[in-house]
């Protein structure tokens, strides 16, 4: 893992995550979560928005990621809350991936 | 019937269970439409009885949970740290809100959304905001998560909520000893559904129940089926019947032959060249044995050595009082299980589970789906056979309605029709107070 201070954007070597499974980050104090989905891989802030818990040790299905203390769930394509308590999204990461590395940008946030 | 030669080494006891004898007086029509009695089976009925709660392989690591939910209770089945699985009633002991949603996940604790109350892995309350402020005491132990009895057999997590019941494996009598060969702990869940039907629970269990419909709702189905020659078994509270596959019943009129879709459908799909097979009817349903036993077990790294060639081909159909039905194909299976309304009794939750064994296979979990019956919908389940199950659903409320009718008396019931009088019977068991055992 790298952060490029110029462009703000983390390298995460991502040839031992599979499908299913999620990834704690932190650089430049923030926290993220890397999500790896069916449908590709998607990068969160690591707080449950309810109650700022981490999600990192909740299940990944599909592209949905639950909170592991009250059972809230996200979408991680775009952070939309897709089961309750809580209430705001969170926020996303863009990530491009070429061959075995993600490209994580941080200076291009969705504002949560 | 079809117990040819002797049993196999580990396979399912060949003997089969003396003969019922259950009468022939009429079943009451108000035991599937009356609130009362939908009133009685929620208190002396579903209480006292094993339930399947759910499949153990969807709680692989700790913190794993599933929610199971049956009429107005919800359980919680949760993988421990040490491995176990513990159940708890799914709500907090504080003022009673629901801890988790129906559904499953994964949890580190359980917090409830209404105060934060927080609850471990095991149950026990870690943290009360301003504990201190409760003059009758400090909210503790004593306020942990309500415990459920929770078993396991058979890959299977199964639930009680009597306290005092007997154990599982007692309450499932002659059942692990038929079908621990079939290695139900390897199967893994290919399609997962819940539709809500509007019938009762038990119209939907009767359905299922006998093979004498077959004729009447899948008269499609007779050219691949013996609907006539089906042996009955009346165990203590569960029963079983089976039904030949790949042979055309006497029924129709090409009994005694190889009929187009025995050759394209089971010979085919059990890997036998359907152009090449030269061999009678009677040829088919060992070759289809051999066929899975040699080539399909490998492949799907699966050992059939304990079941015969009755098992690896036929539809051992088996009702776990009070509310499963397993149709087990050998190397595959479909469970039904058939959960009331919470409190209407012209409605149910019917939920589909479509089983394969292929422990050489990680199969991806599919996530469950929950349907509205409607007259076109088909679950198209992997492996084909959904327009089986549609023929089957068409007819629910339409019985359930037809029930209703004041010009209808009562079910009357033919002997090919004994494993309903006998579910009557168990039920009668528990609602008079009893534990089910007939001593049948």
């Amino acid at each position: 893992m790298a952060a490029s201070g110029a462009e703000a954007a983390l390298l995460v070597d991502v040839s031992d995550l599979p499908v299913g499974h999620t990834r704690r980050l932190e650089a430049e104090g923030r926290e993220l979560l890397l999500c790896h989905t069916p449908e590709g891989f998607f990068a969160v802030a690591d707080r449950c928005t309810h109650m700022a818990f981490s999600l990192s040790g909740g299940r990944l299905e599909g592209c949905l990621l639950e909170c592991p203390l009250h059972g809230a769930r996200f979408d991680v394509r775009d952070g939309s809350v897709r089961a309750r308590p809580a209430h705001r999204p969170l926020a996303t990461f863009p990530v491009r991936v070429s061959g075995a590395r993600a490209e994580i940008r941080l200076d291009r946030s969705t504002s949560a | 019937v079809t117990a040819a030669g002797s049993q196999r080494r580990g396979g399912t006891p060949l003997g089969r269970a003396p003969a019922a004898d259950l009468g022939s007086a009429p079943i009451p029509k108000e035991r599937y439409t009356s609130a009362g009695f939908a009133r009685l089976e929620r208190e002396r009925l579903w209480p006292r009885v094993w339930l399947l709660a759910g499949l153990e392989r969807d709680l692989a690591q700790p913190g794993d949970y599933s929610t199971f939910e049956i009429g107005a209770e919800s359980v919680l089945l949760v993988r421990q740290r040490g491995g176990d699985v513990r159940a708890f009633h799914n709500v907090c002991m504080h003022r009673g809100n629901r801890l988790r949603e129906p559904g499953s996940g994964r949890a580190v604790r359980f917090a409830c959304a209404y105060h934060g109350w927080q609850y471990d892995l095991d149950g026990r309350l870690l943290e009360a905001l301003d504990a201190h402020t409760f003059p009758q005491g400090c909210p503790g132990e004593a306020l942990s998560l309500s415990p459920v009895r929770c078993e396991r057999w058979g890959g299977f997590v199964w639930v009680n909520l009597d306290p005092g019941a007997v154990p599982l494996r007692e309450y499932l009598g002659v059942l692990p000893a038929h079908l621990d060969p079939y290695h139900f702990e390897e199967m893994q869940i290919l399609d997962d559904v819940t539709v809500e039907i509007p019938c009762n629970w038990k119209t939907s269990v009767d359905a299922f129940n006998e093979a004498y419909h077959i004729a009447g709702t899948h008269p499609d189905t007779l050219d691949v089926n013996d609907d006539v020659n089906v042996p009955i078994d009346c165990y203590e509270r569960h029963t079983r019947m089976i039904l030949k596959l790949a042979v055309a019943s006497p029924r129709h009129p090409e009994h005694g032959r190889v009929t187009e879709r025995i050759r394209e459908h089971f010979l085919a799909s059990a890997g036998v060249d359907p152009a090449g097979f030269r061999g009678g009817a009677e040829d088919v349903r060992p070759a289809i044995a051999k066929a899975v036993r040699e080539v399909q077990g490998p492949a799907l790294g699966a050992d059939f050595s304990q079941l015969d060639d009755s098992q690896l081909v036929d539809d051992y159909h088996y009702t776990v009082f009070p509310n499963v039905t397993l149709n087990i194909f050998g190397r595959s299976a479909w469970l039904f299980r058939h959960r009331p309304h919470p409190s209407d009794p012209d409605r149910m939750y019917f939920d589909f589970w479509n089983l394969l064994r292929a422990p050489a296979h990680q199969l991806p979990r599919p996530a469950h789906r929950h349907e509205l019956l409607r007259d076109d919908l088909v679950l198209e389940p992997v492996g084909g056979g959904g327009e089986l199950l549609a023929q089957d659903f068409y007819n629910l409320p339409r019985i359930q309605a037809g029930m209703r009718s004041s010009g209808f008396r009562g079910l009357h019931l033919g002997d090919q029709e004994l494993r309903i009088r006998h579910f009557h019977r168990v039920i009668d068991s528990y609602l008079a107070g009893g534990d089910g055992s007939l001593g049948g």
